[in-house]
């Protein structure tokens, strides 16, 4: 009898143990007055994918560092957690969890489509809202939303592919008596989807479309090329990582191609500036870098900025710059403790403005990402710089509606 | 036409790199995996010479081209003496390890050095890359020079082994280390300049591919796609190449140019099963060296 009561108080002394000590955690996301606010970032400075999202961490990094710098928000640091994923799934997830143990507040990531799956996996497991760095998957911009997630990224498939086929119709074809499209893709989720999905929407645009998707890790793009050439493709673009790019335009070039070239990439321009100037035909886009030759004052502070921190300037780091700024009205709108629901309230209704000299970011609840901008930059031979080469094209997030406004460096306002 | 000229030109690209797997295959009898890295350090080595502002035009660039060649064929032998030297009498498979995380380190090293965005080499140099016509087809300028250089090395390297002195000693070496040394061959020596010849015509390759396109952490993954080229001519044959060469490159451009180039991507695999199973010692390869391994 002694020994069963022995044995019944140990039990419940155990269960009050346990319970107290888990009661005793401190909550994620009730940072305290003077905790900094932790934001985990995971991106992709090493493997196959690193050149595209190296410059993407690193203006996020170099803008919240500054922010630091000057005193942080309302006295609070902002503490960055990085951690390399390599452009690796596995990776990335592991690094989520490690950002769960770290009890940050946000996470930021930033990589090829590869990793998504996993990173928004452990992310709902530990219950992080999630910003998507630049490009995005098809599967969480709307119309359907994870509810964790955000981003104004350049992968959305059914919006980017209207507005460049809308480009292709209105720029382009109208040079041609028989329009072609040639499109090339990577053999990596996010391009593949894109490519295809721009060739589906140049055929419905009326433009007969090629659409040729390379191995992962392709150095010979002379077949392709060939390929394009004997259909008689007299536009070609890509949809993928600058390497893409590079190798197959160099390929048409060697091989006599003297059609359009389009360049729309997530990828910096100073991959492009090279074969920009010996083609001065070939037209560059993208949603949401900001070519660092743009005169604004912000290119100008990312020029100092990188140069004082050891980082080679280059047009990328203005996204993450840009997301830097983001992170930071987030958590200026934050009134107490940072919770998971007080932050995704702040995102379901953001509405930035950045006077023309970056893209505004709008959210709503059932948009995540916004609207999305599209102009064009090829180089002048007579000019010797680079100068715009097409208006902005403006769209909602669901490619809905697509708005034309005159050639500007400012980003223009979208009025609803 | 264009698409035979595109043949010549990918078959000199495997060509070039799959003659380094050779010469260290006939000297030492090691499969070095890390041979397609020395393409990436070549491209790289003269990206960072080229770097320097005074050097432009086309004397610029065979200057320091030479000087990347030389950089690549040191640093090559400092690599044999630090890591493969200690490691040689040990089983071939432990050595073949060694140079998969050589491969592994190069890259990384690579990344952390030059970065992982790619890097145009003739950016400012004055050094065009134009389009040389060939009635219906063309190809460029640094192209034609990869048929050059590949045929150039191939024959170099043909009387290299069948009538030079140290070539001759490198046939011994790997046919018989210990006989060879005890005949006063110095067989360390010849392994090392093996390891520094397949460095200096992998870098080779890694500028000339570099000046032709770009150049990126990742391009040293051509050198894996060559090695089936070594694999079905006859890892010991030099001559063997050319068939090797022509073979994959042909059927990776009959699939990528009329099929669908990602299964373009597994072709010289594929093609290195076949043969592995037809013919294991290659075309030109002798079926005592298979037996010898």
């Amino acid at each position: 009898m002694k020994k069963n009561a022995f044995v019944l108080l140990s039990m419940v002394l155990s269960v009050v143990f346990i319970f107290g000590f888990i009661f005793s955690l401190p909550n994620r996301g009730e940072a305290g007055g003077s905790e900094p606010y932790k934001i985990g970032l995971s991106g992709a400075v090493t493997g196959g994918a690193a050149g595209s999202y190296t410059p993407l961490s690193d203006g996020f990094r170099l803008y919240l560092a500054g922010l630091n710098e000057k005193g942080g928000i309302r006295g609070q640091k902002v503490e960055v957690i990085f951690e390399d994923n390599a452009g690796v799934g596995i990776k990335a997830g592991a690094n989520i969890k490690r950002f769960a143990g770290e009890k940050v507040h946000l996470i930021v990531i930033s990589g090829p489509s590869g990793i998504y799956v996993p990173v928004f996996e452990e992310a709902k497991r530990a219950n992080i809202p999630v910003i998507v760095l630049g490009i995005g998957p098809h599967e969480t911009v709307p119309p359907n939303n994870e509810p964790l997630v955000y981003g104004q990224v350049w992968g959305n498939a059914p919006a980017n592919a209207k507005m460049i086929a809308q480009i292709m119709k209105e720029q382009f074809a109208p040079k041609y008596k028989v329009p072609i499209w040639g499109i090339a893709g990577i053999d990596i989720p996010v391009s593949r989807k894109g490519a295809e999905g721009q060739g589906a929407m140049g055929e419905k645009f009326g433009i007969k479309t090629m659409v040729k998707i390379a191995p992962l890790g392709t150095m010979d793009y002379a077949p392709i090329a060939t390929a394009m050439k004997d259909a008689q493709c007299n536009i070609v673009s890509t949809w993928g990582p600058a390497g893409l790019t590079l190798g197959l335009f160099k390929s048409l070039q060697k091989i006599g191609y003297n059609g359009t070239l389009y360049i729309n990439t997530p990828d910096p321009p100073e991959n492009f500036t090279e074969l920009m100037k010996e083609q001065p035909s070939i037209v560059y886009s993208c949603c949401y870098i900001i070519p660092l030759w743009v005169d604004n004052p912000i290119s100008k502070e990312i020029k100092t900025v990188a140069e004082k921190g050891g980082v080679k300037p280059n047009s990328g780091l203005t996204l993450g710059w840009w997301y830097g700024k983001l992170v930071e009205e987030v958590f200026k709108k934050v009134d107490g403790p940072v919770k998971t629901e007080k932050l995704l309230s702040i995102l379901n209704k953001l509405d930035l403005d950045f006077g023309g000299d970056l893209p505004p970011i709008k959210f709503t609840h059932d948009d995540h990402q916004g609207p999305i901008y599209l102009n064009g930059w090829s180089w002048s031979s007579e000019e010797k710089k680079f100068v715009i080469a097409l208006p902005w094209y403006v769209s909602n997030a669901s490619g809905t509606e697509i708005k034309v406004f005159p050639k500007s460096l400012k980003f223009p306002k979208v009025k609803e | 036409m264009q698409f035979y000229v595109n043949v010549i030109v990918l078959a000199s690209i495997y060509g070039l790199l799959a003659i380094g797997y050779v010469v260290i295959y006939r000297t030492s009898r090691i499969i070095n995996f890390a041979h397609g890295d020395f393409m990436t350090l070549g491209g790289y080595f003269l990206y960072s010479i080229l770097s320097m502002a005074w050097i432009r035009g086309t004397g610029g660039l065979i200057f320091a081209t030479c000087i990347a060649l030389f950089i690549s064929f040191m640093a090559s032998l400092l690599i044999y003496r630090l890591l493969i030297r200690s490691m040689l009498g040990q089983p071939v498979f432990i050595i073949i390890m060694v140079t998969i995380g050589l491969s592994v380190l190069l890259r990384g090293l690579a990344i952390v050095a030059w970065g992982a965005e790619p890097k145009s080499l003739l950016d400012g140099m004055g050094v065009g890359n134009p389009s040389i016509s060939l009635g219906k087809a063309a190809l460029s300028r640094f192209d034609l020079l990869f048929v050059i250089a590949s045929a150039t090395a191939l024959l170099g390297l043909s009387i290299f082994y069948k009538y030079l002195k140290i070539g001759i000693r490198s046939r011994a070496a790997s046919e018989n280390p210990l006989l060879a040394s005890q005949r006063g061959i110095n067989i360390f020596f010849l392994f090392g300049f093996s390891w520094g010849i397949s460095a200096l015509l992998a870098s080779l390759a890694g500028v000339l591919y570099g000046t032709n396109n770009h150049i990126e952490p990742e391009i040293g993954l051509l050198g894996l796609k060559a090695m089936p080229v070594a694999l079905v001519g006859g890892m010991y044959s030099i001559q063997g190449i050319i068939p090797g060469a022509i073979i994959i490159s042909l059927a990776e451009n009959i699939v990528a140019q009329y099929y669908d180039p990602l299964v373009s991507d597994v072709i010289p695999m594929v093609i290195l099963l076949i043969a592995l199973i037809i013919r294991p010692w290659g075309i030109f390869g002798k079926e005592e060296e298979v037996e010898r391994v």
